[in-house]
């Protein structure tokens, strides 16, 4: 039985990972406020479901992309153009000082196919191999793969300009 | 521009601190399941509407023996609606990852199909039934004019009923089935493709 401590404990913990990816995975039409609401009802009601085989953090990041992947479903989102940008996220970002540099990695993030999208998150939060094949389920072999292409694709992009 | 520098960019982005209260999580829990599950509620409504007026029809003709294949039709409904109505609500299972999310939605999404498919075959099965034994009756148990206009009464409601409700899942349900499918099959193969 989950107490209102234990929820408000671990979602103080792991909120600003909840926070970045409803920025990074809100779209055109979607506030990131509303996914970050909608991802602390889904923890809410999925936490007694948690039975510790993995750890919380990892528990925590399938939630979220599980969730925002829903959430554009239901609101039509998902035929975005890929090239589209997500304005409101980026709006939301551009308080801090390096607002453009965030809005290229948007950018850049919605041009990646869905499962290449969520490994650049996982980058971006500097998870290890092993923590990112926990979390997406693809061993650890593929996960250094597609984060090599990544990165070099990345570095091509960044390295061009900046 | 490493990428370490955009780890850095990224990890340092200010996130607002906000404690989160139970009973309002609670209140947005249930108006968040009621919202998404009134499309199902709508459809679960419209179908059940056909069964009652097919029940109600078998009762005046005195088909006892067809209620019971009914019965197992609304139990197919129910389930389905559930079905249905689980994918809508209950989605995402947190906890998973996304392969084996998305595949269960794809498992959920064959079963609810295959359940609508037995639903429509056993509901016509049992109209056809039903008017070809009415029909075929003779004798005493002949259909008078009014008998005749009311299983063609049954029939046009039936069938205005049956069209609304497939106009309304092609065209105004959130969730278009095909749609869907096709979107979970791209991305699933994304996910799978071997690197």
């Amino acid at each position: 039985m989950q107490t209102e401590e234990e929820y408000s404990r671990i979602w103080n913990a792991h909120q600003g990972i909840a926070v970045r990816m409803a920025r990074y995975y809100a779209g055109a039409e979607t506030e990131p406020s509303d996914l970050v609401q909608e991802i602390a009802i889904q923890v809410w009601r999925a936490l007694p479901g948690f039975r510790g085989e993995a750890q919380l953090s990892t528990w925590f990041y399938r939630v979220a992309p599980n969730t925002c992947l829903s959430h554009r479903r239901r609101k039509k989102n998902a035929t975005l153009p890929l090239t589209a940008l997500p304005e409101k996220a980026i709006d939301e970002a551009a308080r801090i000082d390096q607002q453009s540099l965030l809005r290229e990695i948007f950018r850049v993030a919605e041009t990646f196919k869905p499962a290449d999208k969520s490994l650049l998150l996982l980058l971006l939060e500097d998870l290890s191999y092993e923590e990112m094949a926990a979390i997406t389920g693809m061993s650890v072999n593929h996960v250094g793969v597609r984060i090599n292409r990544i990165r070099n694709k990345l570095k091509s992009i960044f390295s061009d300009g900046n | 521009m490493e990428i370490k520098d955009l780890q850095h960019v990224w990890q340092q982005q200010p996130v607002p601190q906000r404690q989160v209260r139970i009973g309002e999580l609670r209140k947005k829990l249930r108006l968040y399941e009621q919202e998404e599950g009134k499309g199902s509620s709508l459809a679960g409504a419209i179908v059940m509407a056909l069964f009652a007026l097919a029940f109600a029809f078998l009762m005046i003709r005195r088909q006892e023996s067809m209620w019971l294949i009914l019965l197992a039709g609304a139990a197919f409904n129910s389930i389905w609606l559930l079905i249905r109505y689980r994918m809508i609500v209950r989605m995402p299972d947190a906890g998973t990852s996304p392969q084996a999310y998305l595949r269960s939605q794809l498992d959920r999404l064959r079963f609810s199909q295959r359940m609508r498919q037995i639903l429509l075959v056993l509901m016509s099965a049992v109209v056809a039934n039903t008017v070809v034994r009415t029909l075929a009756q003779g004798g005493d148990y002949a259909l008078t004019p009014a008998e005749l206009a009311g299983i063609g009464v049954f029939a046009a409601v039936a069938a205005v009923l049956a069209g609304i409700l497939v106009w309304w899942y092609r065209t105004q349900h959130p969730w278009h089935e095909a749609e869907i499918e096709r979107e979970i099959r791209e991305i699933l193969q994304d996910w799978e493709q071997s690197p």
